[in-house]
């Protein structure tokens, strides 16, 4: 029979006391574990409490020993699975999903209403902040100015010398041609003369409207204007020598048309 | 002296391979792979099962609070860090779980409650043994079992999660220290409460009986 060694031992026992249930637990180290462990050899005390810890853990395993209910575990993930997907369908990014499929065209109209309003506003923010046009009184205008041609220049002359009847004509200086009503006025001098062909199809333009003939009467004077310079034309057309390039006419005044303008501050 | 067989067992298993397959499955299961969300509910239904049956004593509220877990385990899922393993993260939300449901259930149903022998007699044996033992034995065998969970009962949740989380689920001090979010000193205290209470508890209901 083991010696009781307790009374050689019992000095260790308020140390080993605070450690038994760290021990017990497997929760002690290296020296520690060790200590308590021969101590336990020596103190019957220290030993029966070390037990009685064990007998405790022992008894609460074995009582609690249970059986799982094999059928309610089989269905414990369908039923977390199936009550995932009912939260997931009840949530509101499932709410949200669910109205976007019925919602298709609504969201498709919105979109291009948003576009709508983004393309304006950018090109709102282009026109407000983006580059300025150059103006017209700054030293490259007027430097750009310089390069172009003066204007539209007219003379006022009579072909194949004095004598005829004197007509009106634009001079080609690389100005684009005179509007149609200045045009029909005008004889152009270099410009390929217009025939009376196109004369009498212009006079055909301005006198119907969609297939009738307009009522001279409802015309309005500058209409009316230009149908009679037209009919001038053709006439003169007709009774006059054609005016070739490079022919003599006497030059009895010169007009210049310029869109030049011409700004002066403090007037 | 038998204090060997209160040692944790070996564990193949190391921290870095733990953590790596943990970190693993929960990255499967935030990707969407069905097979990985039912392979995580299948290795710890066991244990949440089990955990959340002693934490509140009823084999039905155990089944809720287990699906419940599992609920809120794939809800939280993005948010594990893999600070502590899957297995102590998944018992710390059983147990905050298991708090929150016995608090509520307390406060609702107090007028309800019934004794633990009325409860047997309405859901049949806690725990039912399948071993064949003599009547006896199994008779035995049961009123242990009904002193103990009796005893169980009586612990405040607190006492009651750390013995369980220690002497059944062989939890180690950090671990449930991490499953509680208390600090070790606090389970060390708590689980020398705990026996001391289910020592005296199950004195009182053995010289009752």
């Amino acid at each position: 029979m083991r010696p009781d060694l307790s009374s050689f031992v019992s000095g260790e026992c308020h140390l080993v006391v605070r450690q038994i249930e760290a021990f017990v637990d497997g929760e002690l180290s290296g020296a520690d574990r060790l200590f308590v462990a021969q101590h336990l050899e020596l103190c019957r005390s220290c030993a029966s409490s070390a037990q009685a810890l064990t007998g405790l853990g022992d008894v609460l395993r074995g009582a609690v020993a249970e059986d799982l209910p094999t059928p309610e575990m089989a269905g414990l993930a369908s039923g977390v699975f199936s009550r995932i997907g009912a939260e997931s369908a009840q949530s509101w990014r499932g709410l949200a999903a669910r109205a976007a499929d019925g919602w298709h065209w609504a969201i498709v109209g919105g979109g291009s209403v948003a576009a709508t309003f983004v393309t304006t506003a950018f090109v709102a923010f282009i026109l407000a902040f983006g580059p300025k046009p150059e103006r017209e009184d700054s030293l490259a205008a007027l430097i750009g100015n310089l390069g172009r041609p003066p204007g539209m220049l007219f003379l006022y002359a009579t072909p194949g010398g004095d004598g005829g009847d004197s007509i009106l004509m634009q001079v080609d200086n690389g100005e684009p041609a005179a509007s149609i009503l200045t045009a029909a006025l005008a004889t152009p001098i270099g410009f390929r003369p217009q025939t009376e062909a196109e004369l009498v199809g212009a006079l055909a333009n301005a006198l119907t409207r969609k297939g009738r003939v307009v009522n001279l009467y409802l015309m309005t004077p500058e209409d009316r204007r230009y149908t009679e310079s037209l009919l001038d034309e053709i006439n003169r057309l007709r009774f006059t020598e054609p005016l070739t390039v490079g022919a003599a006419v006497a030059v009895h005044q010169v007009r210049l048309v310029t869109s030049t303008g011409v700004t002066a501050k403090g007037l | 002296m038998g204090f060997e067989s209160s040692v944790k067992p070996f564990r193949t298993l190391t921290w870095p391979e733990a953590a790596s397959a943990d970190w693993a499955l929960v990255q499967q299961c935030a990707g969407g792979d069905e097979a990985a969300c039912s392979r995580l509910v299948t290795d710890h239904q066991r244990m949440v099962y089990q955990l959340s049956l002693h934490l509140l004593g009823d084999p039905q509220e155990a089944l809720d609070l287990s699906q419940e877990v599992f609920l809120r385990v794939f809800r939280t899922l993005p948010q594990f860090r893999g600070q502590s393993t899957l297995r102590t993260w998944i018992y710390r939300i059983v147990v905050n779980q298991a708090s929150n449901r016995q608090r509520w259930w307390r406060r609702r149903h107090r007028s309800q409650q019934v004794a633990l022998d009325d409860h047997a007699a309405t859901h049949g044996e806690i725990a039912e043994s399948r071993n064949f033992a003599s009547p006896d034995r199994v008779m035995q065998q049961n009123e242990t079992a009904h002193r103990v969970w009796g005893a169980l009962d009586s612990l405040p949740f607190d006492q009651r999660a750390v013995i369980v989380l220690r002497e059944i689920d062989g939890l180690s001090y950090e671990e449930i220290a991490t499953s509680l979010g208390v600090a070790v000193g606090t389970v060390k205290s708590r689980l020398a409460r705990a026996r001391e209470s289910l020592r005296e508890a199950l004195r009182t209901e053995k010289a009752a009986g």
